[in-house]
């Protein structure tokens, strides 16, 4: 099966990460995040100076969500606010681990014919498995698949960023626990139909050329984004899309009773000296993976989440499980804004065939019926037409700001529909 | 290779507006060079005379009229080197440099406030020249392989021949076989003739994307299969779309005037009409008996509709028409006051007044 991802821009990716997952060295203080969507509240229930093991509840949630583990042995030392992107501010439990403490190792417990389907729901929840690819619950998405009743899966294992190899790497050293996890959300949907989606390269060609059993293999070719293609891919197929890390949490969930504690983080960058795909401990600040990576000492900006997409964070934000990667940039030159050349290849860029340019002349005279036409919501915020544009223009923030002036349109309509 | 960027998205593409400009230089040197080898150091003087004049006038605009004053370079002295290469070999260097300064201030200087330009500069310069002096800009002399033209002189030695544009408008056929067309050894355009450095020229704009291929590509296919249908020149098909391609610069036009960027349309389906447009006028002012002005009135005529071939493709892509200024039957005080969106698009106005250089060449 052949997914082809026709618009966006190619880049070309230079190999010089390894190919295996390095253990992260543990910090002195873990910022483990107690939160990890918006909308849940959580009890702390690890006092600070409390001793607690690795998989030990921290905080519960009062209502509904996941319980947030401690990744290793330590004690906790207290709570902190801090800003974690997508999130704002948020309580983060202060662990010191315990001397040589580590990630505790993967041993079954049962089969994985043991596993009942009806119970996959509990376990992902319980393991408290967040899908890396859109940073939701992995239980919610199960919910929801079931309701809809989805009849494939698609695990997705391409890495849509530049520069980024977390899914090619974790699908290349765990291929069985990815491909045992896809299976049983398989057998959870009663389907067979299993499938994982894969950028054919260095990395995952033997991925390619023995396919684990039971799986079909797709490989993604084209540009950036390949995540709305392996979308429209699944979507055709009425399948649920997973990430390869979500899978493999699954698995090590199901089978050997391990809550979801670290994450595979590729950590790249003109900053760093020896680029890594690292698996990481929740809650590791970001500058103690970046020190491990032999980072420049002066640091223009640490992004979280891809060069394309991700956010500026400070360098001790804690990695949080949707981060899949993390870029070190050392201070670049200044591009001057110069007036638009004309080009259209922003245009012919957009993944979603939007017109850039015109809805940046559009923002600059405030035409927002037109802006409308333009159909500006659609856009992904996939950075390509920026990326492209020769002028430096900055089209994605301009689009991303008026797609903000569009909400706030809609929500002063209604109140004025209201009132009168 | 990729640049770091110091906001989303971190990183950015090597290629900049910069490089697009030299690359429409570079696209421009074989021609000038190849009409060298042929015609002599007159090519290169006239050239040279016509980018001095452009670049100067530019200069002269800037420093008088601009708040920002960056000083440019590659545009004018294209313009410049593009008004010299559609020129005969005889035209007097006055104006060559007439057309130059005539192509900045009307197609650059004056239409800088727009946001897009509705004319292309070039073209100007080149509709200009042939207004105030048609004999200079329409007599070919007719120069053998190799023997080269006096830099100064005034070509009185050499036999004046119709051009390729004349020949086809009277219906004769045209007494040029294959190679001297391939090399552009005919009368014409002293650097647009030859179609073999044309093409690879746009092979070259193409793999850099520093022109609107579409438009050149959908404006020389419109012409063939009008050529293939309409043999002028009673030589067969082949022939017939060779010489219609070839006459009064149609090829030069159509890669470095009418698919000009700058000018040009922004969307893919927009730039497939405009292009098409372009040709069928091109091929209808021929039939009507305009031989040497057909291409330039054609492209010159087409520009100004670019905006409306955005439209268009806009248009057929949402589906939809293009919404009013105002919502229909909504008058301006029936509007509610300015909210937080309104206050808000003010901003990005105000970034955009502030961040843009006014007087920046494009």
């Amino acid at each position: 099966m052949l997914i082809y991802a026709k618009k966006g821009v190619k880049f070309y990716q230079k190999w010089d990460i390894p190919l295996s997952i390095l253990p992260a060295d543990l910090p002195e203080f873990l910022k483990i995040p107690l939160c990890v969507s918006v909308a849940e509240e959580m009890r702390f229930t690890a006092p600070a100076g409390s001793r607690v093991t690795a998989g030990e509840a921290l905080a519960v949630p009062v209502k509904e969500g996941c319980p947030v583990y401690a990744p290793v042995s330590g004690t906790v030392t207290g709570t902190e606010l801090c800003k974690i992107p997508g999130l704002g501010q948020v309580p983060c439990a202060l662990l010191r681990p315990d001397p040589g403490a580590a990630l505790p190792e993967s041993c079954p417990v049962r089969e994985l014919s043991e596993v009942r389907p009806e119970d996959l729901i509990e376990i992902a929840r319980r393991a408290a498995i967040v899908d890396e690819t859109d940073g939701k619950r992995l239980y919610r998405k199960l919910e929801e698949a079931a309701a809809a009743s989805l009849s494939a899966v698609t695990a997705d294992g391409v890495d849509d960023q530049p520069f980024c190899a977390s899914e090619s790497a974790v699908l290349l050293s765990y291929t069985k626990e990815v491909a045992d996890g896809l299976l049983l959300i398989g057998k959870f949907l009663g389907t067979e139909n299993c499938c994982i989606a894969a950028r054919k390269n260095v990395l995952t060609f033997s991925v390619f050329r023995e396919p684990p059993a039971g799986m079909q293999m797709a490989e993604v070719r084209g540009k950036y984004p390949a995540a709305p293609a392996v979308r429209k891919f699944s979507e055709n197929r009425g399948a649920l899309t997973v990430g390869v890390q979500a899978c493999r949490a699954l698995y090590l969930a199901a089978v050997c009773d391990l809550p979801q504690l670290s994450s595979a983080v590729t950590v790249w960058g003109e900053g760093v000296s020896r680029p890594a795909v690292m698996e990481v401990p929740f809650g590791t600040p970001a500058a103690a993976l970046l020190h491990q990576c032999g980072a420049a000492e002066v640091l223009e900006r640490v992004v979280a989440g891809g060069v394309m997409t991700g956010g500026s964070v400070a360098a001790e934000t804690p990695v949080s499980p949707a981060h899949t990667a993390l870029t070190a940039l050392v201070p670049g030159k200044e591009y001057p804004i110069e007036p638009c050349t004309g080009c259209g290849r922003c245009i012919a860029s957009c993944p979603q065939g939007l017109s850039p340019s015109h809805i940046c002349q559009a923002a600059k005279r405030g035409d927002l019926v037109r802006l409308e036409w333009l159909k500006t919501e659609e856009c992904l915020q996939c950075g390509c037409c920026s990326y492209i544009c020769p002028a430096r223009i900055p089209l994605s923030g301009v689009v991303k700001s008026v797609r903000k002036a569009l909400r706030e349109k809609q929500r002063e309509e209604q109140s004025h529909a209201k009132s009168s | 290779m990729p640049k770091a960027h110091k906001s989303r998205p971190y990183l950015l593409s090597g290629e900049t507006a910069r490089m697009m400009r030299s690359d429409l230089l570079i696209a421009l040197l074989p021609l000038i060079l190849l009409a060298t080898v042929l015609n002599g150091f007159r090519v290169l003087f006239l050239c040279a005379v016509a980018a001095v004049a452009a670049w100067g006038a530019e200069t002269a605009a800037t420093l008088l009229f601009a708040k920002r004053r960056s000083l440019p370079v590659s545009t004018p002295i294209s313009t410049g080197l593009m008004i010299a290469l559609v020129c005969p070999l005889t035209v007097p260097w006055w104006l060559v440099a007439s057309g130059g300064v005539f192509a900045v201030l009307a197609g650059r200087i004056l239409q800088k406030r727009l946001a897009r330009p509705l004319f292309q500069p070039a073209a100007l310069g080149w509709l200009f020249m042939l207004l105030i002096a048609p004999r200079l800009m329409t007599t070919y002399p007719y120069v053998g392989l190799f023997n080269h033209f006096p830099v100064f002189g005034s070509g009185s030695n050499f036999t004046m021949v119709p051009s390729l544009a004349q020949l086809l408008g009277s219906q004769i056929k045209p007494p040029y076989d294959a190679a001297q067309l391939i090399i552009g050894k005919l009368a014409g355009g002293m650097g647009t003739t030859c179609l073999l450095v044309i093409a690879a020229s746009t092979i070259y704009l193409f793999y850099r994307r520093a022109n609107a291929w579409q438009v050149t590509a959908s404006m020389a296919v419109v012409a063939a299969v009008m050529a293939a249908f309409i043999d002028r020149a009673h030589a067969g098909v082949v022939h017939s779309i060779v010489y219609e391609l070839s006459a009064s610069s149609f090829l030069f036009a159509a890669v470095y005037l009418a698919a000009d960027p700058a000018v040009a349309p922004r969307m893919p389906f927009g730039r497939v009409m405009y292009g098409a447009f372009c040709g069928l006028l091109v091929m209808a002012l021929r039939f009507i008996g305009l031989a040497e002005s057909s291409v330039v009135l054609a492209v010159l005529a087409v520009s100004p509709l670019s905006a409306s071939a955005d439209r268009l493709a806009l248009y057929v892509r949402n589906d939809r028409p293009s919404p009013a200024k105002h919502h229909s039957g909504e008058t301006r005080e029936d509007q509610p006051s300015p909210g937080p969106a309104s206050v808000f698009f003010r901003r990005i106005q105000m970034l955009f007044k502030h961040k843009e250089p006014q007087h920046e060449e494009k």
